[in-house]
């Protein structure tokens, strides 16, 4: 009840009307207003090899690990919702041992697979309304890769805000000669 | 009266945890790790089984009988290769060598020429060139260190190391062509001798 009341009262200052013009500087450039809208996601993620484990040291064939990346939440309470975007990248995995010796993040693909999707569309104490898709360019293209940042997932938040909640696909393709070890990187999850 | 005050009760500490959750952040960074399991092997390959050595002053020939002096035969093992592939960023490899006997006459077992008379070597001339890298992508460079000629003091009757090196980088080669040498004792009865010398990687 509290957070209702501040809420309204917010509401009047602002209907009040801008304050008066004092002086004749030129207005600051419009930017896009982000200010409500957060994106999270708390934990860490390991790849294996199908069924679980390691990839194998081959000299001379590629493995692919995959796993799923904690849930990420996408919040959006901008007083009057819009479009937003959830930008993709990350940088190379280094080997734990010696940094200098690593897997490019052009090895790796972050994608939302089919049944997470249909999970994306969720509403915010089922007030507001969220319109979510999934950058399908992604699950399919060769040219989309973690080493150059692209767009994973957009959406429009209604007015009354929203929240989408999903859980992306890591996929590496882990290329041959690689030397054993523990590789790790940082995947970054941008909104906009 | 009751039930309403428990739900008011509910519904502000539900928009509280509501207010505390989100991380005003517009970037949410996650670390992602995996593992690479080393799982190739270590070997150790020759092109051939056999080798012979000849009189060291006059090579080809074999070394004249010599009731007083004592003679040297020389020669190399064959092409010898070091291949690992199991892929470790610094797999230290050494390659250990003997002779699992005595040089045997090989008309009357009984007389033989001790394995201590036996030496294998790398000609450190040749150290430089015959370490090679396989691999494309991400190449094993080998750095070794050798019993060299004439700096080594190791015979064949005990087991010693003949080459060792470190594979980086996952996968690597080292080829060699060991030497030889036996030293002929004085009165050694003429005749063919031969011996086992055996090379082994770990």
């Amino acid at each position: 009840m509290a957070s209702t009341a501040l809420a309204v009262g917010a509401a009047l200052l602002c209907a009040a009307g801008p304050a008066p013009v004092l002086d004749a500087a030129p207005p600051p450039p419009a930017t896009a207003n982000t200010t409500g809208l957060t994106i999270a996601s708390v934990g860490t993620a390991t790849l294996t090899v199908p069924g679980g484990g390691s990839a194998p040291y081959s000299a001379t064939s590629s493995s692919t690990v995959t796993g799923k990346l904690p849930a990420t939440v996408v919040t959006d309470v901008r007083p009057l919702g819009g479009a937003w975007t959830v930008t993709v990248s990350a940088n190379a995995f280094k080997h734990g041992a010696n940094p200098a010796v690593t897997v490019p993040a052009s090895a790796a693909k972050l994608y939302l697979a089919g049944a997470t999707v249909a999970a994306v569309r969720t509403t915010l104490l089922g007030l507001g309304s969220v319109g979510a898709t999934v950058n399908t360019a992604t699950l399919q293209s060769a040219n989309v890769h973690l080493g150059t940042p692209y767009t994973l997932l957009s959406g429009t938040t209604g007015m009354l805000g929203g929240t989408v909640i999903y859980e992306p696909t890591m996929v590496v393709v882990v290329p041959a000669a690689t030397p054993a070890g523990t590789y790790t990187a940082v995947v970054t999850q941008t909104v906009s | 009266m009751r039930s309403t005050t428990t739900r008011a009760l509910i519904a502000t500490l539900t928009a509280g945890a509501m207010l505390a959750v989100p991380a005003m952040a517009t970037a949410a960074d996650t670390t992602v790790t995996f593992t690479v399991a080393s799982s190739g092997t270590l070997a150790i390959g020759q092109t051939a089984s056999t080798a012979t050595l000849t009189d060291a002053l006059n090579p080809g020939n074999s070394l004249g009988y010599s009731a007083t002096l004592p003679g040297v035969v020389t020669g190399s093992l064959p092409k010898t290769t070091v291949t690992d592939t199991r892929g470790t960023l610094a797999g230290a490899w050494t390659v250990a060598v003997v002779a699992t006997g005595a040089f045997t006459n090989q008309s009357n077992g009984a007389i033989t020429i001790p394995a201590s008379a036996g030496r294998a070597y790398i000609d450190a001339a040749t150290l430089p060139a015959m370490v090679t890298a396989l691999g494309s992508d991400l190449n094993g460079t080998v750095a070794v260190s050798a019993e060299l000629a004439p700096v080594g003091v190791n015979n064949l009757g005990t087991s010693y190391t003949l080459i060792s090196g470190t594979t980086t980088l996952g996968n690597g080669s080292a080829a060699y062509t060991p030497a030889v040498s036996v030293t002929v004792p004085a009165a050694t009865p003429a005749g063919t001798y031969e011996a086992t010398v055996r090379q082994t990687v770990s």
